[in-house]
């Protein structure tokens, strides 16, 4: 084979792409874009192929739900729901643990979740601060929570829009089908999370009471914002699951016209310089980085597809487990958790979408793979929780805590984060064996 | 006109390690605001203020990059603040002084000084460009009295101008 086979060629080129993203030597939109580049400046694909294969509707899913959360942000809607909590508990630390976990994992189902521990963890810090307790057990249950809530929805990580988007599965399949597990591995979770700091945490009278006259509503900077948006996304969400079931619409646009829709709403009535400097922030927000990093890896991996090499992974892996069904799965499932723990896991889920749909007449058509996806999903997902730097949102968490001087260290992470990462993927194996295999 | 022409050398500086109560306490007796702070060798470190000392009181989840935008919900009871303020009060004010002004040198324009005060507040501390040690600091006043006492040169004592600025200023026709 010569270096100037396409086969070969794009193999490396995607090596390229994993080394700069898995050092961070490079900015990880920037290389996979220079790799998008290199795979039609060598031939392998045309210009017109590599566009061909970005998926717009991920990328205006993703785009529509940015510019949605931008607007949503300012009306205050996470505070008061954090203090909200606060109340409903009493202000008792072992509550309060519980609570937000739980807000954690119900806003990163609907929302990003980078997004949602940027929310949470300033006023985390807050409460936490006032009731005299130590962040850490608050900051670890946040990062756990956001993976997992995550996991249950469409929409909740990228992993999922990509597979939703590539395979048509739509808000009602993920409901479904990772709604269940998600609650036994949140219930799971909230019960170690109890065990293992919750029940030992004490705090002075005094200070509950300081924290109980927190204003709630005080924290709802524009309340008729909130209603706006509460309006828009439960149209969003109605749109996701009516939308595609009745008339076959895909996300993409249905997110992308719940923003523009929000945006009206927000800026109607506003002079036009008002109106127009409002809508061009919301755009500033859109974290063009990641929407860029999705382009890049969309061309690189067609390119792969292109070369034949997707196929011969796919047919090895079929080879390897000798056409085992259950075999492949579990592999799936273990494979993409320990990889998810310690990479980013979009260009892995990415890269073996095209090779999962490569097994499809192995396997017997497109409905008999559902549960390799599944499987996927759960490993991308909860493998985020492994360590550190398995999710964008543990390294957000993270640097936080550095800031607010608590920081958490790789180690100690690992020590906590890696056992509670196999227990949820016990428990997820155990769901895909006997409810799908 | 570059910033020595407005430069106020004779200035209260502080030591990483005093105490807040010091640092205060040299402040209140100065009726100032804000000190440079300067290492054994006088190498200037960062500014020292009354705004570093909230900083300080604050919790964490609202001064911290990225932190709470508002915390008007924090009805009447604050985490704590005044007790706060007697905890910080012995302990050193090396941790708690603003290093991000961008400084400005003997030759730093007053156009650029001026701006930069505008973008982060006043007074602008001047160090030596080749040792880091501190010289002085460029205030609003400064500068303003600087204006003022030029304008009256002009006005007044036109012959204590040097040869160069009579030279400009006859060529812009602002002397005859």
């Amino acid at each position: 084979m010569s270096i100037t086979d396409p086969f070969l060629l794009s193999c490396l080129i995607m090596g390229l792409v994993y080394f700069f993203i898995i050092t961070e030597k490079m900015n990880q939109a920037i290389i996979a874009l220079v790799g998008a580049c290199l795979t039609i400046y060598l031939g392998i694909q045309t210009q017109h192929a590599a566009i061909e294969a970005i998926d717009f509707n991920t990328i205006f899913l993703l785009i529509g739900m940015m510019m949605i959360v931008t607007v949503m942000k300012r009306s205050g809607v996470f505070q008061f729901v954090a203090i909200m909590a606060a109340r409903i508990v009493r202000a008792h630390p072992r509550g309060l643990l519980i609570v937000l976990s739980l807000i954690t994992a119900v806003f990163s189902a609907f929302l990003d979740n980078v997004t949602t521990v940027m929310l949470i963890v300033p006023i985390t810090l807050l409460l936490t601060e006032q009731l005299k307790q130590k962040p850490y057990p608050f900051l670890i249950a946040q990062i756990f929570f956001s993976n997992i809530g995550g996991t249950s929805t469409l929409i909740g990580d990228p992993p999922n829009i990509l597979i939703g988007s590539a395979v048509g599965l739509s808000f009602m399949d993920f409901l479904v089908n990772m709604g269940p597990i998600i609650v036994v591995i949140t219930i799971t979770m909230l019960l170690v999370f109890d065990l293992l700091w919750g029940r030992h945490m004490t705090t002075s009278l005094r200070a509950r009471a300081h924290l109980l006259r927190y204003d709630p509503y005080e924290a709802l900077e524009d309340k008729p914002l909130l209603y706006k948006s509460l309006f828009v996304l439960a149209l969003v969400i109605a749109g996701f699951i009516l939308g595609h079931s009745l008339f076959g619409f895909e996300t993409g646009m249905i997110a992308l016209s719940g923003a523009c829709l929000l945006l009206i709403l927000d800026s109607f009535g506003l002079k036009r310089e008002e109106r127009n400097q409002r809508v061009q922030k919301t755009f500033e927000h859109v974290e063009w980085e990641t929407i860029f990093f999705f382009m890049g890896l969309f061309m690189v991996v067609s390119a792969l597809e292109h070369s034949g090499v997707l196929k011969l992974v796919a047919d090895q892996i079929i080879h390897i487990t000798n056409g085992d069904f259950k075999m492949t799965a579990l592999v799936i499932l273990w494979v993409s958790t320990i990889f998810s723990a310690f990479v980013n896991n979009i260009p892995f889920v990415a890269t073996l979408i095209p090779v999962i749909q490569g097994m499809e007449a192995g396997f017997g058509g497109a409905e008999a793979i559902e549960p390799l996806w599944w499987s996927l999903i759960l490993g991308a997902c909860l493998g985020g929780n492994g360590s550190l730097v398995g999710a964008s949102a543990n390294v957000i968490v993270a640097a936080y805590a550095q800031r607010a001087g608590q920081p958490i260290s790789f180690v100690g992470f690992l020590a906590h984060g890696l056992p509670l990462m196999f227990l949820t993927i016990i428990i997820s194996t155990t769901y895909i064996w006997f409810f799908y295999l | 006109m570059p910033c020595r022409d407005a430069l106020v050398s004779s200035v209260v500086s502080l030591k990483e390690n005093h105490s807040f109560d010091e640092a205060l306490a040299i402040l209140d007796k100065n009726n100032i605001r804000s000190a440079p702070v300067v290492n054994e060798d006088g190498e200037y470190l960062g500014m020292f203020s009354l705004k570093s000392t909230f900083k300080a009181l604050l919790p964490v989840a609202i001064t911290m990059e990225g932190g709470l935008d508002n915390v008007d919900f924090v009805i009447g009871a604050s985490p704590g603040i005044a007790k706060k303020l007697k905890k910080i009060g012995p302990r050193h004010i090396g941790d708690h002084i603003d290093n991000g002004i961008i400084v400005g040198h003997m030759d730093t324009p007053l156009l650029e000084a001026m701006r930069l005060m505008v973008r982060q507040g006043s007074p602008l501390p001047v160090v030596d460009r080749k040792n880091g040690r501190f010289i002085g600091l460029v205030s609003e006043q400064s500068i303003l009295t600087m204006f003022q006492h030029l304008h009256e040169i002009v006005a007044n004592r036109p012959a204590e101008l040097s040869p160069e600025d009579v030279a400009l200023l006859k060529e812009f026709g602002v002397l005859e």
